[in-house]
């Protein structure tokens, strides 16, 4: 592994020389970053997926549904971190670069592999009559219930299921939200979206999940 | 700047379920103007639907949730 041994900083760039790697360790993510760019340093890239090693699993993982996709996300994406160090702005956050990383290589990975799915999002939206109203009334709540009448291992299925017949670009923006909990704006960078395109995806990624259920529990959909 | 940014919309009419139906995010989120928020409240004292639709929804988001942590 190499070492930061730089004498000097030519590029005025606030540089610590002389920090030893417990040093290095207390350094932000965007001074790390610089290093690997500058410097070519191997211990702060280290130092970097030390941090981040579990996000990047967890977050590729969510979108391709595979562990060994997964996990070759975790080793291209350290690559990229290393190769593409310099393309990353200073004033922009770490994270949200690391995520565009991220969801970019996760969703080519799925579209090399799979096809695109033959849902169409639009069967699951709700219905509404002319006047506005519900189409299918009454609207049943069933969120007291469905916990007691559905088994949990059961409910995991139908959202997996469901959640692998969205396209990976709204499946991502459900990951990024949900469980990253990013807001909108930060999706939209991430994913090169508006924001509207954001929440409009989210929306209705959710409400075709909501009908999934629905469905799965004997209800109409909308 | 700091804060919550302000928002650029404009006061929406919630007259109709489906109205109610496009502001679940926003409201949700606690993104809507005060104006529109109240219209949404308004609309959901008398229409059990959207009631219904929105604990769903909420269940929903719920659910999803511990399933993508779960796993
Ligand atoms: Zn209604």
């Amino acid at each position: 592994m190499n070492t930061v041994s730089i004498k000097s900083n030519e590029h005025g760039i606030n540089v610590n020389v002389d920090q030893s790697p417990t040093d290095l360790s207390k350094g932000s993510d965007e001074s790390l970053v610089r290093l690997i760019a500058e410097f070519r340093s191997e211990e702060a890239l280290a130092l970097i997926l030390d941090r981040y090693r579990e996000r990047i699993y967890r977050t590729a993982l969510k979108v391709t549904n595979n562990h060994n996709d997964a996990e070759d996300v975790v080793q291209e994406v350290s690559l990229t971190i290393y190769r593409k160090a310099h393309s990353f702005r200073t004033d922009s956050k770490f994270s949200t670069w690391l995520y565009r990383l991220v969801t970019n290589e996760a969703i080519s990975r799925l579209r090399k592999i799979k096809r695109e799915r033959t849902v169409s999002l639009d069967d699951y939206m709700p219905r509404f009559e002319d006047d506005g109203h519900h189409a299918e009334r009454p609207v049943v709540d069933w969120s007291q219930e469905v916990e007691k009448k559905v088994a949990e291992k059961e409910i995991q299925s139908i959202i997996e299921k469901a959640m692998q017949e969205l396209s990976p670009i709204d499946r991502t923006v459900v990951v990024l939200s949900e469980i990253e909990e990013l807001t909108n704006p930060e999706i939209g960078k991430v994913l090169g979206l508006s924001v509207l395109a954001v929440k409009g995806r989210l929306h209705r990624a959710r409400m075709f999940l909501r009908a999934k259920l629905a469905v799965q529990l004997g209800y109409q959909a909308g | 700047m700091a804060g919550r940014p302000k928002s650029k919309n404009k006061l929406k009419t919630v007259e109709t379920c489906r109205d109610a139906t496009s502001l679940l995010l926003e409201f949700l989120s606690e993104e809507l103007d005060p104006g529109t928020n109240s219209e949404f409240e308004k609309h959901l004292q008398i229409c059990p639907d959207c009631v219904a639709f929105l604990n769903t929804y909420k269940k929903t988001m719920e659910l999803t949730k511990s399933f993508l942590r779960e796993n």
